[in-house]
């Protein structure tokens, strides 16, 4: 009787210890949700947040840019467009104190898919919550810890059908520019891709306080808005050799960048490319 | 039936545990619970990767049974990553993929097309290869012997694994120039990729992540070993004609000195280097990744296996013959500030630079080149 109670409890003990380990395992299995340090704070976002929208402008110079039109560049180039594409990540507002107020989301912005040419800018809505805010901070780029993880298993807005997979380099291209300029009676292809985690662009857009200051706001009722022009004079502002602005017609060196001196040349070109429009 | 109180919290006096046969009992009870849970924890965390560890049924194909590479003794390991472990399945699948002409836009070229088995896995005769419409490539091809064993692929090192490494030239406008849509769709309208995705990866949607996967499972089986000058280093003295061996003491040597960079078994130190080619560095090569102006110029050490088949030379294809490899590294020029160290004149006679020369034709492997036949959709 003696060995039998001993044998019931030995089972007892396995049971329950079998269950722990098991439960553990399970707990441990179903545990999918990313923690970011520092990132958003989702379920607050969700539930009092409002709608905001970002808009990109495609400009250039004064002009709206338009898929395929001629502009003529700062250095005397004839240019048309094809591609122009970025992504933005990262985005936070800023409060009247300078605090960070991150938002959630990876974007992709095409400033020519069909939408944004009927509309003449590019748009996504994401969720805020109400206030009033000096500015907002959002990088150009893909963070670090999605940049290298493989594209092939990578859903929109990242993976291959982005058309921003750099396949030799293993990341993504931040920021694809392309098109054609006239050079001697022909015409050639340019192609500007900037990427690589080194460069992902910051940008900081804040009015300042005092006359004609404008606010960002983001209203318990409407939500809110951030307008932001892209400059693509901008990222011909300066070029290699001479200071003065790109001239791909003329400067082989110039119409594709990809890496080393061009890359890092438009890089810094590139960080003039977003300003402000309008806040509201 | 006495349980700790420490368990129960009845509040009395807990029994001493210490050889108390109720200790004992609790012990033994607890390794029969972690026995009964360990396999069905290890069915959880197995469940999470992407295939079960079930016994590999030696699938083959059209004649071709692949073999999980056996290395020789001294050879380093292989690492086969944990999320993609050798299959006998993905191995089949991955070299039909291989030799699949569909896997470009206009179906004239697969990766057998640059890459071909009889000339060590490379392109010979070809500066630059045949990408769709006409196009060229930027680089010449490099051979894939033993490229498994490599941790950082492509000429500049920005692909750090074979699975990453195969979506450049799938996608690459001027290669196969390819979208995930085309890939996914083209395959998944063959009932054959259709049965050899399910024998590989099971049931569920034929997806790219698949594809990238089976190819890099083949191309780790391409291990070289069985070159003459392997059956020499084996024992067998006769491998190995007479120019073939001083041509080895010359390279293993310090007055030739290729070991440095060149180290056998694989032939290449895996890192990168400017060997002094050029004053200009027209082609950027590692500092397109590492944006560092000390690696402009420098591109990684290709491996020697097969050489002899694998001709023209270096990344842009510039020299034609080994000889004229040979006698570059004998001029030893150094025209810019990131030439490497190592590059100086060698002082080599021309009977040292043909030696060298049948040294590194004794390193051409025909039993690798022989044993990957083309399969009929490549005909």
């Amino acid at each position: 009787m003696k060995t039998f109670f001993s044998f019931k409890k030995m089972l007892v003990v396995a049971s329950l210890f079998a269950s722990a380990v098991l439960l553990g395992a399970c707990l441990t299995d179903t545990k999918t949700e990313t923690v970011i340090v520092g990132g958003p704070d989702t379920v607050k976002l969700a539930r009092e947040g409002k709608p905001f929208e970002l808009r990109f402008y495609p400009q250039f110079g004064s002009d709206t840019l338009k898929l395929g039109k001629k502009y003529r560049t700062a250095g005397g180039d004839s240019i048309r467009f094809e591609f122009a594409k970025f992504y933005v990540s990262e985005i936070s507002l800023i409060d009247s104190l300078g605090a960070e107020h991150r938002l959630a989301g990876l974007f992709l912005f095409d400033m020519f898919d069909s939408l944004a040419v009927a509309r003449g800018y590019a748009s996504t809505t994401i969720l805020a919550l109400p206030g009033t805010y000096r500015g907002i901070r959002f990088s150009i780029g893909v963070p670090n810890d999605l940049n290298h993880r493989d594209a092939a298993t990578q859903t929109a807005p990242l993976g291959m059908s982005s058309d921003m997979f750099w396949s030799w380099n293993s990341g993504y291209i931040f920021n694809r520019t392309e098109g054609k300029v006239d050079s001697a009676g022909t015409q050639i292809s340019v192609a500007w891709h900037i990427g690589g985690d080194t460069r992902k662009l910051g940008v900081s857009l804040f009015t300042l306080t005092g006359n004609g200051a404008t606010t960002l706001t983001v209203s318990p009722s409407t939500g809110g808005a951030a307008c932001m022009n892209v400059k693509y004079d901008a990222l011909l502002s300066t070029g290699l050799n001479t200071g003065g602005p790109l001239k791909p017609s003329v400067n082989v060196g110039e119409r594709q960048a990809h890496g080393g001196a061009i890359l890092d040349r438009m890089f810094l070109n590139s960080a003039a490319m977003f300003v402000i429009r309008m806040f509201s | 039936m006495r349980i700790p109180f420490s368990i129960l919290g009845r509040g009395r006096r807990a029994p001493l545990l210490i050889f108390n046969h109720t200790f004992v009992h609790t012990l033994v009870g607890a390794f029969i619970g972690l026995i009964l849970a360990a396999p069905l924890t290890g069915c959880l965390t197995e469940s999470r990767a992407e295939e079960p560890a079930a016994a590999d049924p030696g699938y083959s194909d059209e004649g071709w049974t692949p073999e999980k590479p056996v290395l020789p003794k001294g050879w380093p390991a292989l690492a086969w990553p944990q999320d993609n472990p050798y299959s006998s399945a993905k191995a089949v699948l991955g070299r039909r993929l291989f030799f699949e002409r569909a896997l470009s836009r206009d179906s004239s070229i697969g990766c057998a097309s640059c890459h071909k088995p009889e000339e060590g896995f490379a392109d010979r005769g070809m500066i630059l290869s045949d990408g769709v419409f006409g196009q060229k490539t930027h680089r010449n091809a490099p051979t894939l012997s033993n490229i498994g064993f490599g941790t950082a692929f492509m000429f500049e090192g920005g692909a750090p694994t074979l699975e990453l490494q195969a979506l450049a030239p799938l996608f690459a406008s001027n290669e196969m120039d390819m979208t995930q849509e085309a890939i996914e769709s083209r395959l998944a309208a063959d009932s054959v990729y259709v049965r050899l995705f399910r024998q590989a990866y099971g049931e569920g949607p034929l997806t790219l992540s698949g594809v990238t996967k089976a190819l890099a499972t083949y191309q780790r089986t391409l291990v070289s070993s069985r070159s003459p000058y392997d059956q020499w280093k084996a024992g067998d003295k006769n491998a190995l004609s007479a120019a073939a061996k001083r041509g080895e003491a010359l390279f293993n040597g310090e007055k030739a000195d290729c070991w440095h960079c060149h180290a056998p078994p694989l032939f290449t130190d895996g890192k990168f280097h400017n060997l002094g080619f050029d004053s200009v560095n027209t082609d950027l090569g590692r500092a397109l990744i590492t944006s560092l102006t000390v690696d402009e110029g420098k591109f990684k050490t290709p491996s020697l296996r097969n050489v002899g088949l694998t001709a023209p030379y270096v990344h842009d294809g510039r020299f034609a013959t080994l000889t004229q490899v040979v006698e570059h590294y004998n001029a030893g020029k150094v025209p810019q500030a990131n030439t490497d160290a190592l590059m100086r004149p060698l002082g080599l006679t021309s009977q040292e630079v043909s030696d060298l020369v049948a040294f590194l034709e004794a390193l051409t492997d025909s039993a690798f080149t022989a044993g990957s036949p083309k399969p009929e959709n490549f005909r």
